[in-house]
């Protein structure tokens, strides 16, 4: 572990006791706390073992090895150096790596926000001089609330208000549409 | 699909740029044995997880940032009542535009300055794991890394109990010896940026020679120079953020910057006018020329001193320390 540099004078800082402290040099607050992970030594993989009897399960991806556990998301044998413990679950390296199980084992890296390009959709067509897009652009939020209405958007809790604030103004927009082509339509018939 | 997993939002939140286009969120949360750290842009959000059973230390330090940014915001809000003042009272055409637009400019500065001072110290705060060192981004306030650092620590505590101080100590002791009172060295010195303050030397000069015979200077000359000043202070303010500056020479940069870009604002607005048949070359009154004039050249003139008086001039790589000892005394041949 590096020494702990205070971040105004660049002053190595004195080993702080849990509470925050000021820097000696320039004053600065600094807190500083130590959990015992620090003192835990790295921990070592466990050794796959060689396959005893015929008809043994084997692992996967090491025939030779026994299998000790079968993979949570995909079902596949696996041996004791391709177990991946994920908390309390036992997942396999193909599928720790494959992004479709991503959302099965709850560790996604990366999630999109439909909800926001929908309600960006619908609030661009209000834009003065622009309301003409919203011919092309109020299906299209139509689309997006009706298929990600269900869809869990965040990992993080997320309420649907961009949602339904995307559908209020795109339906608003289409009535608008629909009552203009009406009037049109007719008074070209008159 | 994996169940939802309940999260409790942490204190603070962030906003980072991370290659000047894009605009990102930084909110921090607390599941059941890990720490989510999500980075969220309009349309998308990456996550970073931190296990708090890896956790093995977490720190937070103040910063500068905050009182760089209350220095700049109020250099600009200062210069740009100058300017509200000398446009209020100037009798060219198109002066009124120039007093409302420096006033919305010295009204949005304020705000931000008094926001900045209501949200108190910056700091920068850390998690180190068994993977390494990890900078919480929406940790950027005193009061939230307080706050946060306080529920990391009942919620890292509650999985891992409480460290033995002394054990501590003895660890840390094998891994270093202790630094305390002294000056952490740089890596590598970053470079100086002393001689390009005099570029401000350079406009004053021209200013003054305008001031005394108006009518034979190009004033395309200011016009390039103003770019080539502003360009080289916008590239002190980028080069200047990942090094290690001391505060007033980062206040100093911010406030050249903001003052610069100010200026050229100002002439951005004199061209439309001009270009609007609002305004005339020659048509400015000679009292005004002399005002702008001579603020600009004693502006200049500050900025220039100033940023090559107090420039970090970095030593050269210390050569190896001489044992006074091993230097054999001078022979007393006189």
């Amino acid at each position: 572990m590096d020494a702990v540099v205070c971040q105004r004078c660049h002053t190595a800082l004195p080993a702080l006791g849990g509470d925050e402290e000021r820097c000696v040099q320039c004053g600065a607050h600094a807190r500083l706390l130590l959990f015992p992970a620090l003192l835990k030594p790295p921990e070592r993989g466990r050794a796959a073992e060689a396959l005893l009897v015929d008809g043994q399960s084997s692992c996967f991806y090491h025939p030779e090895k026994a299998a000790v556990i079968p993979c949570e998301t995909c079902g596949r044998f696996l041996c004791a150096l391709c177990d991946i413990e994920l908390g309390d679950r036992h997942v396999c390296p193909g599928c720790l790596a494959s992004d479709e199980s991503d959302a099965r084992t709850g560790l996604d890296s990366q999630r999109a926000l439909p909800d926001a390009v929908a309600l960006d959709l619908a609030i661009v067509a209000i834009i003065p001089f622009f309301w003409w897009i919203s011919v092309f652009t109020a299906p299209m939020v139509l689309f997006l609330c009706v298929q990600y209405w269900n869809a869990e958007t965040s990992v993080v809790q997320r309420g649907r208000w961009r949602l339904v604030l995307a559908l209020l103004i795109a339906g608003s927009e289409l009535v608008l549409i629909v009552t203009f082509l009406f009037f049109l339509v007719l008074g070209m018939v008159a | 699909m994996a169940d939802p997993i309940e999260y409790t939002r942490l204190p603070g939140a962030g906003n980072t740029s991370t290659d000047g286009r894009f605009l990102y969120r930084h909110r921090a949360y607390l599941g059941a044995d890990h720490i989510l750290m999500v980075r969220r842009s309009r349309y998308g959000e990456t996550y970073r997880r931190l296990y708090l059973d890896d956790i093995q230390s977490a720190f937070y330090c103040e910063t500068d940032d905050a009182r760089v940014f209350s220095a700049g915001t109020l250099a600009g809000a200062i210069s740009g009542a100058g300017l509200a003042a000398v446009f209020a009272q100037s009798p060219i055409n198109g002066a009124l535009v120039g007093t409302v637009i420096s006033i919305m400019g010295v009204t949005v500065l304020t705000v931000a300055f008094v926001l900045n001072v209501v949200q108190g110290m910056s700091v920068r705060c850390w998690i180190r794991t068994t993977g390494g060192e990890t900078l919480v981004p929406s940790v950027g306030r005193l009061r939230a890394a307080r706050r946060f650092i306080t529920t990391i620590n009942d919620a890292v505590s509650m999985r891992q109990g409480v460290a033995d101080r002394d054990a501590v100590e003895q660890h840390l002791a094998g891994l270093h010896t202790p630094l305390s009172g002294e000056s952490a060295s740089m890596a590598s010195p970053p470079p100086s940026y002393r001689w390009i303050w005099l570029l401000f030397l350079f406009e004053a000069v021209y200013v003054a020679l305008t001031m005394a015979a108006p009518n034979d200077v190009p004033p395309g000359l200011w016009i390039l120079i103003t770019i080539v000043t502003w360009g080289v202070t916008l590239m002190l303010v980028f080069r200047s953020g990942n090094q290690r500056l001391y505060f007033p020479y980062r206040a100093l940069i911010s406030a050249a910057s903001f003052y610069v870009t100010a200026r050229a604002l100002y002439w951005a607005l004199y061209w439309f006018l001009l270009t609007m048949d609002q305004i005339i070359v020659f048509e400015i009154a000679r009292q005004d020329l002399m005002l702008l004039g001579g603020a600009t050249i004693v502006a200049n003139v500050i900025f220039a001193t100033l940023g090559f008086v107090i420039s970090p001039t970095y030593p050269k790589r210390a050569t190896a320390a001489v044992d006074p000892e091993s230097v054999p005394p001078k022979s007393d041949e006189s």
